[in-house]
């Protein structure tokens, strides 16, 4: 009878998720696109084998996990040390954290264009800084090499704040008394950062890296504004390629094999990463 | 009016926690279910209110069967061991929220409720938070709410468990004159066996889901019967003496006295207990404890004896009372 | 000690702070200005972008609009599913409710911007695009897991005593429910609420497939097509006039709600 209660919210949620994943992997055994005139056609797995040789898609593969995996490891060192400077006790500490909580809470598109007008060349106040000490123009989004750098800085700068949270509400679970017996045992503040911290923190961490490492993966907002997946598709995630099969190239049932494709690999480096940060961890524990 | 138990039974999963439960309270009696952790009182408690549902047997009040009646339809008071008042309401809120989904009228609601405060002397908190009040405040809201509804029965979860030692005493006559002048059955759990030899007229006894034995306070310290009951009940602790031919003898520490002809014994410590004192004494026959007057001198090596009707008799096989 | 704390706490802050103060800095700067930004010119300072803005058609306001109004009703549709779906997961065996936490868990990590296109075709067949009313729908399903296990935490945390004292006092599910279980996850359900809120606030990809009339556009699509035309032609001053104007309510937001907003997103990870 009570279960009752969760039908309503549990209908609204597969029709949103999914009946979508569902559809997908239907449309990934079907063409439908411009040509079929957007109604589907089973093409035998078409769509998967042109995936498998579709060079763009690895590209983009590749581009999206070294997106994510330097995204998320900056994240986390960032979100530590301000987590550990909010631990501590000083004055104003409560305005600084609220301010620090506002990348996070604005609008990506918003701050996207921002970062697009930061990076400008030749007006922005980077190529100012750069221009002032007499040095050539960096052109950042527009070369290759360093565009996805700067989404990445786009991207720690928004959702750094809420992994400093988590680590925040982290540390406020260990207690004081721990680094008291440590000091008296002789050990010194930085030891206390590896020996009880980090080792205590290890939940909340692996609960950031899979929060943030699935968000990643997806990035869609931040690079569809700031460059578009440009220059020459370097910045290119798999979001922006599945969202340009569907929404340039009309090519739904591609768009779909895509996202399905997406998928796996998330679910896969979710799992891979988790298992590398304790393997990490264990070698670590080890060697001390 | 009556509140009956038959045969009840509650299991969880494979291993019940109450079994073969009988009960009968009558109107103007309060029976204390006196246990340990984890012998089921509370779960009795919880299954006459309704919070919790009987695997075995009934649960009649006046010979009606409260099997398929919802909580809210029980008319019962109860008084929680937390208090449970409601900490976003005020006091006077939490105990008018009761009457409204009763049906009561506005004037009512508003004289029923000033008078309970009054009788309560809760008359100056009435718009304050439970928050805002002391461990004794709160509890007399808690008995409040439940005095208010004019129930067929009280129930008692342990409601002195959360005050200090010596509120806990000064409060014992209050809640009982309380309670009692209701005519009303009473169930009162608790785990301290001074609390319910003070508060209660029947003592029940229970231990792994089962009643030891039920009587009156008096009863239950005369001729206790089982060695878990002559145990549980008295402080300091009854002497149990080393099994001889298949019986054990347990003798109270009261009951020991200094005798000329007894046998030798060396007192290991004392504790004073302001007019008495506990003396602990080593003897042929294992260690004992004995209580006197704080006043006598009693030497190093006491001989000591007791009077043989003074003895309890148990079977050692059964641990039930022999004589 | 106290001392050496000031250096890294003024980095914290510009690191913060520097690239919205370079926004506001860019909304009163005229072209001239925004092109010469080392020289000394005449005409520095000038409202006339955020005029622009302002009396742009639509005008910007009417954005503002469309993502409060969406915002509000994605948040109240997101309760009323959530509350009794918290309360049914509180109350339903304690295996099953494990099971289907850790289900919601997984769905709350889901990219979910990988579902625009299938959400585009229901859009479609339902002819719901183009409602800013319709696409609450879609945010508040997103939006259900996480609110879900939050609402969740909360009401355990209820001791269950004082449920059981409302029932023997008489009060019904509902009277419960109205009464003593929804005032007293009060925080809970705000903290929820103000999360939800700045979620539908910042969305974008759905927004981006469901509307194309120009007069129902959300705040981040209505930014976001302004930098639809090159990097090179964008109007920067208009634009980030734009942007403070669309950051104003969410710092609002963030300043007054601090704590509300700080405890749902740590209750999420400790508890969830």
């Amino acid at each position: 009878m009570i279960g009752l209660l969760i039908l309503p919210a549990a209908l609204l949620i597969i029709l949103i998720f999914g009946t979508p994943l569902i559809r997908y992997i239907w449309l990934s055994f079907h063409a439908s696109s411009v040509i079929t005139g957007l109604v589907p056609i089973a093409n035998k797995g078409a769509n998967w084998q042109r995936l498998i040789n579709d060079q763009r898609f690895w590209q983009d593969s590749f581009q999206t996990f070294r997106f994510a995996a330097l995204s998320v490891s900056l994240e986390l060192f960032i979100a530590l040390a301000i987590a550990l400077l909010l631990n501590q006790k000083w004055r104003g500490r409560n305005l600084v954290r609220a301010i620090t909580l506002l990348p996070w809470a604005l609008p990506t598109t918003v701050m996207a264009l921002g970062w697009r007008w930061i990076f400008n060349t030749p007006y922005g106040p980077i190529e100012l800084i750069v221009n002032l000490i007499g040095l050539d123009q960096f052109n950042i989004l527009s070369n290759p090499n360093t565009a996805w750098l700067a989404t990445v800085l786009g991207d720690v700068w928004k959702t750094t704040p809420f992994i400093a949270l988590i680590l925040l509400a982290g540390l406020q679970t260990i207690p004081q008394d721990l680094y008291e017996a440590f000091k008296l045992e002789g050990g010194s503040n930085k030891e206390a950062l590896f020996k009880i911290t980090i080792p205590m923190l290890k939940p909340y961490i692996l609960l950031s890296i899979l929060f943030r490492l699935a968000q990643a993966f997806g990035v869609f907002d931040l690079i569809q504004v700031m460059t578009g997946g440009g220059p020459a598709g370097s910045t290119e995630s798999l979001a922006i390629y599945a969202y340009l099969n569907a929404m340039r190239f009309l090519d739904f049932g591609y768009s779909s094999t895509i996202m399905i494709g997406s998928f796996i690999l998330i679910v896969f480096s979710s799992i891979f990463s988790i298992y590398l940060f304790n393997k990490f961890k264990n070698i670590q524990g080890y060697s001390r | 009016m009556t509140l009956i138990l038959k045969n009840i039974g509650r299991r969880y999963g494979k291993s019940w926690v109450l079994r073969n439960l009988f009960l009968e309270i009558k109107d103007g009696e309060c029976l204390a279910l006196l246990g340990p952790s984890g012998c089921g009182k509370s779960t009795t408690l919880r299954l006459i209110a309704g919070l919790d549902i009987p695997d075995e047997g009934s649960i009649y009040i006046n010979g009606r069967d409260l099997k398929n009646v919802s909580p809210s339809k029980r008319n019962i008071g109860m008084v929680f061991q937390s208090y449970a008042l409601f900490p976003h309401l005020s006091i006077a809120s939490n105990l008018t929220i009761g009457l409204k989904v009763r049906g009561a009228t506005e004037s009512e609601q508003h004289q029923k409720v000033s008078s309970i405060l009054t009788l309560m002397k809760l008359e100056d908190l009435a718009y304050r938070k439970p928050a805002q009040l002391s461990g004794g405040q709160r509890q007399r809201v808690a008995l409040a709410r439940a005095l208010l509804r004019d129930p067929e029965v009280y129930l008692l979860d342990e409601p002195m468990s959360n005050l200090d030692a010596q509120l806990r005493e000064s409060l014992r006559p209050e809640i009982r004159s309380l309670i009692l002048q209701g005519q009303k059955p009473v169930v009162y759990v608790t785990h301290d066996q001074q609390e319910a030899m003070a508060m209660a007229n029947k003592i029940a006894v229970m231990q792994k889901g089962n009643v030891e034995q039920i009587g009156t306070p008096n009863e239950l310290y005369n001729s206790p019967a089982s060695i878990f009951v002559a145990s549980f009940i008295g402080r300091p602790q009854i002497n149990l003496l080393p099994p001889e031919s298949g019986i054990i003898k347990g003798i109270r520490p009261e009951d020991i006295i200094i005798n000329e002809n007894g046998i030798n014994s060396k007192i290991i410590y004392q504790e004073w207990l302001g007019s008495s004192k506990l003396i602990m004494l080593d003897t042929p026959i294992g260690e004992l404890r004995m209580i006197t007057s704080s006043n006598d001198q009693i030497p190093e090596c006491p001989k000591i004896s007791w009077d043989i009707k003074n003895e309890h008799r148990f079977e050692l096989t059964t641990h039930k009372r022999l004589n | 000690m106290k001392k050496n704390l000031s250096l890294p706490i003024i980095i914290l802050l510009f690191w913060s702070l520097f690239p919205l103060l370079w926004q506001l800095y860019t909304s009163f700067c005229t072209p001239e200005a925004l092109t010469h930004p080392l020289e000394i010119i005449e005409h520095r300072w000038t409202l006339e972008n955020y005029r622009q803005i302002l009396k742009s058609d639509p005008p910007f306001i009417r954005y503002l609009f469309n993502s409060i109004l969406l915002g509000i009703t994605t948040t109240l549709l997101t309760l009323v599913f959530s509350l009794p779906a918290a309360y049914g997961l509180v109350k339903i065996k304690p295996y099953k409710a494990k099971l289907i936490r850790i289900i919601l868990f997984g769905i709350a990590l889901f990219p979910y911007v990988l579902l625009f296109l299938a959400l585009l075709e229901i859009a479609r067949d339902l002819n719901i695009g183009n409602n800013i009313l319709m696409l609450s729908i879609p945010y508040s399903a997103l939006s259900m897991p996480l609110a879900i296990l939050l609402l969740t935490s909360a009401l355990k945390d209820i001791p269950s005593e004082l449920e059981e004292a409302a029932k023997l006092e008489g009060l019904n599910l509902a009277q419960r429910l109205k009464w003593i279980l929804i005032p007293l996850i009060a925080p809970a359900t705000s903290s929820t609420a103000i999360l939800v809120f700045i979620f539908s606030w910042n969305e974008y990809p759905i927004a981006l497939t469901w509307l194309s009339n120009p007069d129902l556009l959300t705040l981040p699509v209505a930014i976001a097509r302004i930098a639809g035309s090159s990097v090179y032609s964008v109007p920067y001053g208009a634009y980030a006039a734009a942007t403070v104007l669309g950051a104003l309510p969410v710092l609002l937001i963030v300043i007054i709600f601090q704590k509300q907003i700080i405890s749902g997103l740590t209750q999420g990870a400790i508890k969830g």
